[in-house]
């Protein structure tokens, strides 16, 4: 090394590295934004995660019988938020006796069936009743004119004009 | 080599946003892909007929509350999944930081690049929920106030564990802070501090559990679960292994050579 370039002997080795090591790497800018771009891409996909959580909450609520406490913590500002929900009594059982069943009148059991009784109720039974209005007869319609003659054009034959156009 | 850093450090916002930008194309592409292509040609394979793919999207869009008309339930769906999703980038952040200091990782991948992406990952996670706080205003259902949001404890809905949240987010960004600050405050009380991540980290998990909505699902639960249990798996295994293997600190030439990775073993 020559006279001239001795000043700079300190500089250069103080800025390279002695040993021949792997430049170090680095997490530099692309890695931030690749990195950046799964969180944001995972945000994405998390909201429309919870949306769908959200919504099967409420479409399961009115099918079983414990919508309280996930519909409170779906409204977190809901009186019933972040309450304690008390236990329902529950009631003792009922001991009904059992009923005795009828038996069969001996007396009764030849007997002919009538085929009228005296609970079937005929119009003369019911004399209050005034009898039904009879109708007058409708009003005459007037006549309309005779439908035009199908044409020989063809087109469908619609009988609207904005319909046949081209 | 200062200059560069700083410089890097200083676009993370940058690349922040423009990967965000590039996210929702992604996803917006594919949908449309969806749409288009692959949507008719699968319900055209399945059933012989095509595919109604507008109205699939369009159901879509209902389902997710859009468009932001009056009443949406957008806002608080995309809190939700902002707020679930800004807790798995501070459980990945920490857990990331309890690899790089018990030397779990070590000899897998490069020292520089592991401390870049601890100290990249906090900054995503505090700006994912940042937006989980900031769409929280526009529901109008709970109603939340400026105020509410940035002073903790005097929110409407669970007031203790909203302010878990709201603590957890100041305390991330002291610590992202700290991080710039650290040759000012110097290793030691830095070093300090910086244990107040497992401060915030359960703090998040204690508001993700008790002020999540969908912590009733067990989904949702279980992730809760396994992302503590993780971290508490790993910072047992760190006390257990590296307290008795400590090395004597690294010698100024080695310092000098990797600043990055010298930093990255000294957080640990």
């Amino acid at each position: 090394m020559n006279a001239g370039a001795e000043p700079f002997r300190n500089l250069e080795s103080t800025m390279k590295p002695q040993t021949k090591r792997p430049k170090p790497q680095r997490f530099g800018r692309q890695a931030k934004t690749a990195v950046t771009m799964i969180a944001a891409a995972t945000l994405l996909g998390g909201w429309n995660l919870v949306a769908h959580l959200d919504r099967a909450q409420a479409g399961a609520a009115p099918d079983d019988g414990t919508t309280e406490a996930p519909a409170a913590e779906s409204n977190p500002s809901s009186p019933t938020a972040g309450a304690t929900l008390l236990p329902l009594p529950t009631l003792a059982p009922l001991n009904l006796a059992p009923i005795p069943t009828l038996r069969p009148a001996p007396a009764l059991a030849g007997a002919p069936v009538a085929t009228t009784s005296g609970a079937v109720m005929t119009l003369a039974d019911l004399p209050g009743l005034s009898p039904l209005p009879t109708l007058g007869a409708l009003p005459s319609m007037p006549s309309l004119p005779p439908p035009p003659a199908p044409s020989s054009n063809g087109g469908g034959g619609g009988g609207s004009t904005t319909s046949g156009g081209s | 080599m200062t200059t560069t850093v700083r410089t890097s450090r200083n676009d993370d916002l940058f690349f922040i946003g423009l990967g965000a930008a590039a996210g929702v194309a992604v996803v917006f592409a594919g949908l449309a892909f969806w749409q288009v292509a692959a949507a008719p040609a699968l319900t055209g394979l399945l059933s012989g007929a095509a595919a109604p793919g507008t109205t699939m999207l369009s159901q879509e869009a209902q389902a997710m509350g859009l468009p932001l008309v009056e009443g949406t339930k957008a806002f608080w769906y995309v809190a939700r999944a902002g707020g679930i999703l800004a807790y798995m980038l501070l459980w990945l952040a920490t857990l990331w930081g309890v690899f790089i200091s018990s030397k779990m990782v070590k000899g897998w991948v490069d020292g520089t690049l592991l401390y870049d992406m601890h100290e990249f990952l906090p900054i995503l996670a505090v700006v994912f929920a940042v937006l989980h706080a900031a769409v929280l205003l526009g529901d109008a259902y709970i109603g939340f106030s400026v105020l509410d949001l940035l002073v903790p404890f005097r929110a409407p809905y669970r007031p203790l564990w909203t302010g878990f949240g709201s603590l957890a987010l100041y305390l991330s960004v002291a610590l992202i802070a700290s991080f710039y600050m650290r040759s000012r405050i110097g290793r030691r009380v830095w070093r300090l501090f910086h244990y107040t991540t497992y401060v915030a980290f359960i703090l998040a998990l204690a508001h993700g559990i008790q002020a999540g909505t969908d912590s009733s699902q067990p989904m949702v639960m279980g992730m809760y679960v396994a992302t503590g249990a993780s971290l508490l798996f790993a910072t047992f295994y760190r006390i257990l292994t590296v307290k008795g293997s400590r090395k004597p600190a690294a010698t100024p030439i080695a310092t000098r050579r990797r600043p990055a990775a010298a930093d990255a073993e000294a957080v640990l």
